[in-house]
């Protein structure tokens, strides 16, 4: 009974959080006066060609390039973040050393600054460095761990396993290394794999910073390239921007769906046996 | 000797050296940007211009001289009020009832993550209309329900157009579920196991076991909420522009509207250490309010 | 194990496939175009360089729509076919183009040849000096285009800044399908007062009171119906170049209270209504179900305005009254070009801005991507190939012929007219009355003013 309950409850809450979603998917193929002058679900007359149309893109760059684009500036981007954070995380959240205390609220308050004040000295700062037109001011602050939300995250996640696994492992005569990398990575599991999916998803969504360091249509993430043919003077077709905004969401699902695993499998059963 | 030396020394200084990315990734990349942004903040830098140092003029105009940012401070911390306990509470409830070995459990967490993917996409301007416009779904159902009912502008009421776009927050809600999913797997099932040997029942499990193993993550999702949430403008960005007499005028919208469209970017700068000194307090008082209840397993 | 392995290979694969720069087949770019990424880093604040021989390559922003991306990318291609100078385009939305160009200003990556909006000039003017002076060169024909609205919305003090690249102007656009219907007595030669308009207006919402009648949101209403019937009354510049205005309160509390009168009216929507679609009039349900007769806007945004159940939009003079000290009626250009001061040659970008905008073939290539083009001569072109939309350019015919005061960059000022946008929404949302709000306009802009005249 209690599992029926907790069943059509879910099924509930689901319902309100995917149908938008399911209208999206239907407007995709609606005509404009039909996305925006009715709430109707289905259609009433069928534009079929708007995900060809969309996905041939204009000019020179097909919507597939764009993917590409994406691809090339998001996965390096979180998978440097993961590491970078896992590895800053672990030495905040298991050593003690001095100024330790200063550092961490440092970090963490490195975060609290709006992002729009930082963007003019950042771009300066960037194209000095040559980096202009390029996906480097995202990769490689990833790689120095600029992101401190993920710091503070592993942080947090490190604290909650307890310390007798590290002593039982440097018992047995790992070094601090050998210690995160057999004992703690794999309980970090859903932790790794969030960080992951945040910085995936949070890059591939960011508009503005993209904006200001990418000058080549050809090298457009999707971000941008979505809102490429928005103009208030001509004739939009929304159907077409729709289409790619969903075709866009799929590598995320994708991602996310691949990574389930690690959020249901994770620590089953941990523990010092014995 | 000098191996002790060696010892003692890789004790002290091994934390560090995992610091040793951060600490360059800081001084290279974030000091600059940050020290640079307090300097402007004490100058009418317009980001064109050279600059010229004003003392504390800007602060001081901020206090007595500009009628929105009351407006926008107001309005942020209302939205941050509506959306942070709605969010935290909604995303904590539902990993609960997510954490089980239920049949296509995975499909329900598919679904509810959905809407964080979508970000400040343009199909999120669209897809509010359709819900909260005069001839929306909102309003449809509620005008199934209840006969003469005559429709409701949401968005463009001044009085309600906060808390719909404070809705936008909630319903990508996902993202704090997940790290709670993540932080629940971390619950070693051995505890919950001994309860039950104890002869606990669900309610005790839930408030003895599952909710202090979680706490570290509840506070951290907590403050990076909290901290997000006065920051963020997408919802207003896209949805409203800041409209209604202003009332999603939120403080985010607020410093980008100076610092890029009125090229009063000494000006935002001074705001955003405002927003930020805020920001600090608000953070400490949660620290402090949770340092009994926050249990660390090491 | 497996999956692990197998992820940690893919993300090694696609890191090491990112530092090697592609992902293979669609991959374009040319050792020429790394050439110039490069290049453009070298002349951060140089001067001009000597074109002479050797591969030119240029940059080229615009913002626009699918059709004017594909557009303008074909006149690219084909100058690049008759010239060998390579221009590269860099387009996008208009949504965060300006914010994008003053961050590339402000870095010294700036394009060599800008589209932009008029009142960008003066504005930018304030900061610093960003472009080039056309006059100084001999290479724009100059002869092809009105000088008077040219220079009159272009200059920057005695400096020609820009050329207009399509003309515009505020027009009043009427859904011929419920006009029809309606019997509502309006056609091209339409010419109204502003109390026609009422008198019309309470008309036909006696008989059609589902439709409505002047179709409208925050934005248009302050644009093209606040500020000329302002102009309309005190004549000349919405702010002079000197930073004093000409309007008085009492005008303006004229204005404000029109406005209110329209609402109560219900001749516009209420405000609460359209809130949601500020900025977005064709997404209004009551503009995507055909259900509006009138709506005020610029004669470009036409195309924008036909959807499936809108098919038949006419165009027909702004309502002026018959004392007025000036007609108040917009003719902006809709978008200029000019060209950075900085680039890596001048001469090479003023040669292609010419043909763009001048040589018969560009003409044709780009039709009215833009709208109506501000040269006689590829107007006339353009109707001859049947290239230009009869409607547009009607519109665009009544607009210019009553035109109103070629107006400065002022007109336009983002902080300026945020101001008084928010305090026409109080007005329309009762917060305030009309006196009221004309005393705080006056007030409230006292302080941007003295900004700008400090600049």
């Amino acid at each position: 009974m209690k599992k029926l309950l907790s069943y059509a409850f879910l099924c509930l809450v689901a319902l309100i959080m995917a149908y938008p979603l399911v209208w999206l998917v239907f407007s995709s193929f609606k005509p404009n006066s039909e996305i925006f002058g009715s709430i109707r679900l289905l259609p009433q007359k069928w534009q079929t060609d708007s995900y060809i149309l969309g996905w041939r893109g204009t000019g020179q760059n097909s919507f597939g390039r764009f993917l590409c684009n994406t691809l090339e500036l998001v996965v390096p981007t979180a998978a440097f973040t993961t590491i970078s954070s896992c590895l800053v995380g672990y030495g905040f959240a298991r050593f003690q050393f001095p100024l330790k205390k200063m550092l961490m609220v440092l970090m963490i308050s490195t975060l609290m600054l709006p992002n729009t004040v930082l963007v003019i000295p950042r771009f300066i700062l960037f194209n000095r460095l040559g980096w202009n037109d390029t996906y480097y001011p995202f990769i490689v602050p990833a790689m120095f761990a600029c992101t401190p939300f993920f710091i503070y995250m592993m942080i947090q996640f490190f604290r909650g396993i307890p310390r007798d696994l590290d002593d039982a492992a440097k018992i047995d005569g790992c070094g601090s290394f050998q210690t995160l990398i057999y004992v703690l990575l794999p309980i970090l599991k859903p932790a790794l794999f969030s960080a992951f999916l945040f910085q995936f998803i949070w890059t591939w969504n960011d508009f503005f910073n993209v904006l200001i360091y990418i000058s080549s249509v050809s090298k457009y993430p999707v971000s941008l390239a979505l809102r490429m043919s928005l103009d208030s003077a001509s004739a939009v077709n929304w159907s077409t921007v729709l289409a790619m905004s969903l075709v866009s969401m799929i590598p995320c699902i994708l991602v996310y769906m691949f990574g389930q695993k690690y959020l249901i499998d994770g620590m089953a059963t941990q523990g010092i046996k014995g | 000797m000098r191996t002790n030396q060696w010892k003692k020394w890789k004790r002290k200084y091994t934390g560090m050296f995992y610091l040793t990315p951060w600490i360059i990734g800081f001084l290279a990349f974030q000091l600059y940007p940050l020290v640079m942004s307090f300097l402007y903040s004490f100058t009418d830098f317009t980001m064109l211009n050279d600059y010229k140092f004003v003392g504390l003029q800007n602060y001081i105009k901020i206090f007595t001289n500009d009628r929105l940012f009351l407006k926008s401070m107001k309005a942020t911390c209302m939205y941050v009020a509506i959306a942070l306990p709605l969010k935290m509470i909604i995303s904590l409830f539902i990993a609960g009832l997510l954490n089980r070995r239920l049949k296509g459990i995975a499909v329900f967490k598919v679904i509810y993550y959905l809407p964080s993917i979508f970000g400040g996409s343009v199909a999120i301007t669209i897809l509010w209309r359709f819900i909260f416009m005069k001839t929306g779904l909102l309003n449809t159902l509620i005008g199934a329900v209840f006969s003469g009912y005559n429709g409701f502008d949401w968005i463009g009421s001044p009085k309600t157009s906060l808390p719909v776009i404070s809705l936008l927050q909630v319903w990508q809600f996902g993202s704090s579920m997940v790290l709670f999913l993540a932080g629940l797997k971390q619950v070693p099932d051995s505890l919950y196991e001994a309860a039950d040997i104890d002869g606990a029942n669900a309610v005790q499990k839930y408030f003895r076991i599952t909710l202090p193993m979680l706490s570290p993550i509840i506070l951290f999702n907590l403050v990076m909420q909290m901290i997000q949430l006065f920051q963020d403008f997408t919802a207003a960005f896209v949805i409203t522009g800041g409209g209604a007499l202003k009332e999603t005028y939120l403080y985010g919208l607020m410093l980008y509207e100076n610092g890029f469209r009125y090229f009063k970017m000494g000006y935002a700068s001074a705001q955003s250490w405002i927003l930020f000194v805020i920001i600090i307090l608000f953070t400490f008082v949660i620290f402090r309010f949770s340092d009994g209840l926050v249990h660390y397993e090491d | 194990m497996g999956k692990k392995k197998w992820m940690a290979m893919l993300l090694a694969g696609t890191v090491t496939l990112s530092m090697l720069g592609g992902c293979g087949s669609w991959q374009e770019q040319t050792p020429k175009e790394a050439e110039n990424t490069k290049e453009e880093h070298t002349q951060e604040g140089e001067n001009t360089k000597d074109g002479g021989s050797g591969n030119i390559s240029l940059r080229f922003c615009w913002w626009g729509s699918d059709t004017r991306h594909e557009k303008t990318l074909e006149a690219l291609a084909k100058y690049e076919e008759l010239t060998g100078v390579h221009i590269e385009g860099e387009y996008s939305t208009i949504s965060s183009y300006y914010e994008k160009l003053v961050t590339q200003l402000a870095g010294g990556t700036a394009p060599d040849i800008i589209q932009l909006d008029y009142p960008w000039i003066t504005e930018l003017a304030a900061q610093g000096d960003f472009f080039v002076d056309l006059e100084a060169y001999d290479i724009i024909d100059f002869g092809k285009f009105d000088m008077d609205y040219t220079k009159g919305w272009c200059s920057e003090g005695d400096k020609l800044a820009a050329l207009p690249m399509a003309q515009n102007g505020f027009t009043l656009f009427y859904n011929r399908d419920v006009v029809k219907e309606s019997g509502l007595a309006v056609d091209e030669s339409t010419e109204w007062t502003w109390e026609d308009l009422i008198r019309e207006g309470e008309k036909f919402k006696a008989e059609n009171p589902d439709k409505v009648f002047l179709h409208s949101d925050l934005h248009t209403l302050e644009k093209n119906v606040f500020k000329p019937y302002v102009l309309q009354q005190c004549g000349g510049q919405w702010i002079n170049d000197d930073f004093t205005v000409n309007f008085t309160e009492e005008q303006l509390a004229n204005a404000y209270a029109y406005l209110l009168e329209l609402e109560e009216k219900d001749l516009i929507q209420p405000l609460e209504e359209t809130m949601a679609y500020n900025g977005n009039i064709d997404q209004n349900p009551v503009w995507a179900n055909g259900e509006a007769a009138l709506l005020i806007r610029w004669a470009s945004d036409y195309p924008s305005l036909i959807n499936d159940n809108v098919q038949d939009i006419g165009c027909c003079r702004l309502p002026v009254p018959a004392d007025a000290a000036d007609t108040g009626i917009n003719c902006k250009p809709s978008m200029v070009l000019a060209v950075n001061k900085d680039s890596v040659s001048v001469e090479e970008c003023l040669k292609f801005a010419n043909w763009m905008m001048t040589d018969e073939e560009a003409i044709k290539i780009l039709g009215d991507c833009r709208g109506v083009p501000a040269t006689a001569e590829a107007r006339t072109l353009l109707e001859e190939n049947n290239l230009l939309n009869p409607d547009l350019k009607t519109g665009i015919e009544i607009a210019s012929q009553n035109a109103g005061t070629a107006q400065n960059g002022y007109h336009d000022n983002s902080e300026i007219t945020s101001i008084s946008t928010e305090i026409l929404s109080r007005v329309l949302y009762k917060d305030l009355t009309p006196e009221e709000a004309a005393g705080e306009l006056m007030d409230t802009i006292k302080e941007p003013l003295a900004a700008l005249a400090g600049n």
